[in-house]
């Protein structure tokens, strides 16, 4: 895992370039052809007028006044200088569009792969550390992807075009040249890895401290209530105070190439310049050739220094994509299930077959044969532990047969959510086997799994948008009808017509403008409109008052008629009439059975519906 | 910008220091081309008494030793201008992003109302990043074109006279367009930052629901919504850009513009006037450096465009008027848990909303039990915020202790008046580091104290680590009852005077709920109890009973009171018992 990691770390560069590369090869192409004839257009223009100059300088001595001919250079000039502005202008503009896309490939990718990671990834990463990932490090790319890396390949190419011109007039000097480029070469190696590790601990620094503001700005209130001011003010200023070292420290040793480029550039030219002085004075070089590649070498230094100056991009795009890059490499959730939920229906000679429309018929799809879902959900000895030290279950089998309820009694922490986290595949069992309808729930793509069981979740989750839309989440195609059916069964219809908008009332992120209790009976509607197979209500209506549960009774009895039913509740007046009653402790299935049987097995089931015994 | 400066405060010498570097920087920046000119024209391009070329060494020699010289001097200054200029701007970032975080720590829940989450991270970590980057742009080129570029203004005047007179033309022309690329390109950045709280938005909102995407195999749909959120980012990103990109071909423009002009006039001074073509080819080279300065600052410019929506946003932060003000000579000690409310009403945000309270009259001695009772959206909660200042009344006065709630500090007044909010939150962190938050120096023992009476402490020892248990953000590995048991120990354990529970029970069951009450019953008799409830079994024992309705309070008592006289608490008392009978 450690050395994967390493590996992919090392390859960050090759990486983004292939990424951005792949995206936009014939417009970085282009970019770079557009960018060497803007150059040579400005080099033309600047040409002529030394043209100009000789001219003036011909005419001086000739004492002519014909302009005719500066008039010409003039105008040459202008095309050149026209040239060179509709060039800069257009490779500008295509890397408008390439840096853009670019970012928006790498978010849209992260996000998509983030996506589908599994559960756990969620629940032990900090909200704010991962959306730094989206905003910071991706951020950091971006002026290296829409400037530095055009700059950095003409740079390359104009400096090769120097180096050759230089070779060609004095290969011996030349030597001199290569030297001090050599010096430039490695003193930007060491550098960069010099300050390499400081740019990719201010991206994760930045990533903590996104992480710490993004938790206690998302709970301001409750710090507001406990005081917490001045212990928030500290923590933050640590992280803080880290941010603001590793910046500094990355963004002085890489800004330091740029005076070091610049003056190294200086020296090897004036070395360059007392060594071809002397072998001018020992006519190892004429006069002419001495200015024309001291000429050259200034040239070169342009695009040496444009290089210096983008490494601390460079380094910044490296350190943010190494982040991007390792949400990327994590492994996304198993999902080697090929059987598939579809809506079915009967044609005319009975047979099932499958349908596009939106049928309370459901059919497991393998390969080409259809059978018919009937909900039928077991569980054979079932070990599983959220770690590896600890059995949250221990060796449990429950049998739902189709339509049957089945309810699971217990205290907190005795693993009733762990089951329904279970049965979706949230997380994976360590042995023993659950299946559906007989098909090992392996077997079956996680999206059907998902999708034929409705989940009415304790912790109530709505979007921020419309109540009808929160609603609708259950089911995307259904209709305005549709939602208000679902929002009536659920006894949601009433305070959501009373909401200042409606059913397109914006639920807001706090759930201010809703109590708890609104908020579940508006999940319960949401989870009616999937119509799936199988239901589990995991404390669907804890925070319904039981006045209110008693006017959403018949809804949930028409609700969980013809499925399969799992409940988890606390309340065992709702689970009274279940098939199945489990009762777990610490991970063990203790007892099993109908309300009748276990009042008179008068075990623990009876001590707690008597009242004798407590759940904590 | 002017507003921010005061955030230098830190780095004050080292943002005095940094002129003076770069001015030494500079000066011998600027020697070099002029040693170099001299090597060549003087020492390699030298003449003897004949005319013929004989590179003179000595010169040679001298000017290269100088330019050695130069060069190794404006690299130590280099150097050092680098270190001074990354702490400035990095240290600026840094109190920027403290003074935000600082200043949202002083905002009432008003203001925090005011801001999303998603859009005060972007400003804290983004934005700051932005203007980080700019300064430390700025600072490194702010002093260095200007003086490179009045080097070459004077320069070009000494030797060419009114050649100069050119740059009166071009500058302007320049300095229009900048202006109107800026002006044009910072209302889509101020843009575009929205749209990237908007992504932040879209991305938090995904984390927080995980399990309902999940759940409902949705996964594709938010795919969807985040693109189009990302993709809103890019088009306002390109347009923005579309714009700033003109810097160039407006640069190009100037400087083919100064050549042509140069070159024309320079051609006709040397023609007809008395321009040498020395001082002809001397001008033109510092025509170059004119421009590469200009050049600078328009990148500058350039960044400045983004910056300046940054500090826009940060400033609105900053200059956020916290709504509530404190008392000038606060009383630090609340008497007893007594309230009082006279006359309160209450409206949120604009004056012309609807209030959610009005004239409001309640008496409530120390120590009582008081049950508030009613449906969604009547203002239970509303009211209760406003005891101890997490909003201000509109109208009318508040009594806490027989004081007016305004004479307290607000310290003291949350201190001793604390409530557990109906969203319970727990942090990451340890479960004894979230019971501390109620009360900073508690012992273990004070703890277990504390998660015994809540409820809590079988369930805290049941987990692998105890009260050391580790709790993930928002506590997503405990259940929602746990959760709210927990939020209920971390308020008790700070001993309040008044304590508030906003249907923070509700996913406990009814035994472990009167538990709880029994516990706060025996444990502390002399705290005021205030606890807002959908179970009126679990009021019942109340000394007051306040039932609220769409118009407010709609009357006070108690339970016999209410039962004999009150029509609507009677009806809904008698449906809940009953279905309590079923449960039971």
């Amino acid at each position: 895992m450690q050395k994967k990691q390493l590996r992919a770390k090392k390859g960050t560069f090759k990486r983004l370039l292939g990424l951005v590369f792949r995206l936009n090869k014939v417009s970085i192409i282009l970019v770079v052809l557009f960018m060497l004839i803007a150059t040579f257009a400005n080099v033309g223009g600047m040409s002529m007028v030394q043209n100009v100059l000789a001219e003036a300088g011909n005419m001086v001595e000739t004492g002519s006044t014909d302009f005719s001919q500066i008039i010409i250079y003039i105008g040459i000039m202008i095309a050149f200088f026209l040239i060179n502005m509709t060039f800069s202008y257009t490779y500008l503009r295509i890397m408008v569009n390439v840096g853009q896309n670019s970012l928006l490939h790498i978010r849209g990718g992260l996000f998509s792969h983030m996506i589908d990671l599994p559960l756990r990834y969620f629940d032990t990463n900090k909200h704010g550390d991962i959306m730094s990932r989206y905003t910071n490090d991706v951020d950091a790319t971006r002026q290296m992807i829409g400037q530095s890396l055009p700059n950095l390949i003409s740079s390359l190419l104009l400096m090769l075009g120097y180096l050759v011109a230089m070779i060609v007039t004095s290969w011996q000097l030349s030597i001199f040249t290569v030297f001090f480029a050599g010096i430039l070469v490695l003193s930007t190696r060491i550098i960069a890895n010099g300050s390499k590790k400081y740019f990719i601990a201010q991206q994760k620094n930045v990533g903590a401290l996104n992480g710490y503001v993004e938790e206690m700005i998302e709970g301001q209130k409750v710090v507001k209530v406990f005081r917490h001011e001045e212990e928030a003010i500290k923590d933050f200023s640590k992280l803080n105070r880290q941010v603001a070292d590793s910046a500094r420290i990355s963004m002085s040793r890489s800004g330091m190439l740029i005076p070091i480029t610049i003056n190294v550039g200086f020296l090897g030219f004036s070395v360059t310049s007392i060594i071809g002085g002397i072998m001018a004075i020992n006519n190892m070089i004429t006069v002419p050739q001495l200015v024309a590649y001291l000429l050259f070498t200034r040239q070169f230094m342009g695009p040496v220094n444009q290089m210096g100056q983008q490494l601390n991009f460079v380094q910044m795009a490296l350190a943010g994509s190494s982040r991007v890059f390792e949400v990327m490499d994590l492994e996304k959730e198993v999902d080697e299930g090929h059987i598939t939920l579809v809506n079915a229906t009967y044609n005319e000679q009975g047979e099932l077959v499958e349908t596009k429309d939106s049928t309370s018929v459901w059919a497991w799809k393998n390969g080409n044969e259809l059978t018919l879902v009937n909900g039928d959900v077991r569980l054979e000895n079932v070990d599983f532990g959220y770690t590896d030290k600890k059995l949250v279950l221990k060796n449990i089998s429950v049998f739902a047969k189709p339509g049957q309820k089945i309810a699971f009694v217990g205290s907190t922490g005795a693993g009733k959510t762990t089951i329904t986290n279970l049965i979706n595949r949230f997380y994976e069992i360590n042995s023993g086997v659950i299946t559906f309808d007989g098909i090992d729930i392996k077997e079956i793509k996680k999206s059907s799994l998902r999708k034929s069981l409705g989940i009415v979740l304790q912790d109530t989750h709505l979007f921020q948008t419309t109540v009808k839309e929160n609603i609708r989440y259950g089911n995307l195609g259904v209709s305005d009808e549709a939602v208000i059916e679902a929002a009536k069964l659920a006894n949601a219809h009433e305070f959501i017509l009373k909401l200042p908008e409606g059913y397109d009332t914006i639920i807001t992120g706090d759930g201010s403008n809703l109590s708890q209790g609104q908020r579940q009976l508006i999940s319960i509607a949401r989870a009616a409109i999937s119509n799936p197979p199988v239901l589990i209500l995991d404390e669907a209506t804890s925070s319904i008052d039981t006045y209110t549960e008693r006017l959403i009774q018949d809804g949930m009895d028409k609700l969980m008629e013809g499925r399969t039913v799992f409940v988890i509740a606390h309340r065992l007046s709702t689970i009274k009439n279940s098939k199945a009653i489990i009762i777990l402790e610490d991970g063990n299935i203790v007892e099993r059975g109908k309300h009748s049987d276990l009042i008179d097995l008068k075990g623990t089931y009876y001590q707690l519906y008597t009242g004798a015994f407590e759940l904590e | 910008m002017r507003k921010l400066t005061k955030y230098f405060n830190t780095v004050k010498k080292d943002l005095i220091l940094v002129p003076f570097l770069i001015f030494i920087e500079v000066i011998f920046e600027i020697l070099i081309p002029v040693f170099m000119g001299k090597l060549i024209d003087d020492g390699i391009k030298a003449t003897d008494a004949l005319g013929s070329a004989a590179p003179n060494q000595n010169i040679i020699l001298m000017y290269g030793g100088l330019m050695i010289v130069s060069a190794v001097i404006a690299l130590i200054f280099g150097i050092l201008v680098t270190k001074k200029v990354s702490k400035v701007s990095t240290e600026f970032g840094h109190n920027l992003r403290q003074a935000q975080f600082e200043k949202i720590q002083s905002y009432s829940f008003e203001n925090i109302d005011n801001f999303k989450t998603s859009s005060l991270i972007t400003r804290m970590t983004l934005d700051v990043n932005t203007i980080q980057q700019t300064t430390n742009m700025t600072l490194r080129v702010a002093l260095r074109a200007p003086s490179m570029f009045l080097f070459s203004i004077i320069s070009i005047s000494i030797f060419a006279g009114w050649l100069a007179a050119v740059f009166v033309i071009v500058i302007p022309i320049l300095l229009f367009g900048f202006y109107i690329i800026l002006s044009k390109a910072y209302r889509y950045f101020v843009q575009m930052f929205d749209k990237i709280d908007n992504l932040n938005l879209v991305i938090q909102e995904d984390l927080i629901g995980i399990r309902t995407v999940k759940s409902f195999v949705r996964e594709d749909y938010e795919i969807d919504r985040f693109n189009s959120a990302v993709d809103d980012v890019r088009k306002i990103g390109i347009t923005a850009e579309k714009i700033t990109i003109w810097n160039r071909p407006l640069m190009q423009f100037s400087i083919g513009l100064s050549f042509v002009l140069i070159g024309w006039f320079g051609s006709q001074l040397m023609v007809f006037g008395n321009l040498t073509e020395g001082q002809f080819a001397n001008t033109i080279t510092y025509v170059n450096q004119v421009l590469f300065s200009l050049m600078m600052i328009s990148h500058v410019f350039l960044m400045f465009a983004m910056s300046r929506a940054a500090i826009e946003r940060i400033t609105e932060v900053l200059e956020e008027k916290p709504l509530l003000l404190e008392a000038n000579n606060p009383v630090n000690e609340i008497k007893d848990g007594s309230f009082e409310f006279e006359n309160v009403g209450f409206k949120y945000g604009k004056l012309d909303n609807k209030p959610v309270l009005s004239n409001v009259n309640l008496d409530v001695p120390s120590g009582s039990f008081v049950g508030i009772f009613g449906s969604t959206g009547t203002g239970k909660s509303t009211l209760v915020q406003l005891l101890s200042r997490l909003y201000d009344t509109t109208e009318g006065t508040i009594y806490v202790g027989g004081k007016d709630i305004k004479n307290y500090s607000l310290e003291t007044l949350r201190k001793d008046i604390i409530l557990v909010l109906q969203k319970n939150v727990l942090f990451s962190g340890t479960v004894k580091d979230n019971i501390l938050w109620g009360k900073k120096d508690a012992s273990d023992e004070e703890v277990i104290e504390a998660l015994k009476s809540a409820q809590a402490y079988d369930f805290v020892m049941s987990m692998d680590k105890g009260i050391d248990s580790w709790i993930e953000q928002g506590g997503v590995n405990v259940s929602g009852g746990q959760r709210q048991r927990l939020t209920i120990a971390r308020a008790l354990i700070g001993n309040p005077k008044i304590l508030i529970l906003d249907d923070s029970t509700s996913a406990v069951d009814t035994k472990t709920d009167s538990k709880i009450r029994t516990a706060l019953k025996n444990h502390s008799p002399n705290m005021t109890k205030v606890v807002i409830s959908q179970r009126l079994s679990s009021l019942e024992d109340a000394d007051i009973i306040i039932l609220m309705d769409e118009n407010g309070i709609n009357s006070v008592g108690s339970h016999e009171d209410l039962y004999q006289n009150n029509k609507m608490y009677k009806t809904i008392y008698d449906a809940q018992s009953r279905s309590k009978e079923v449960e039971e």
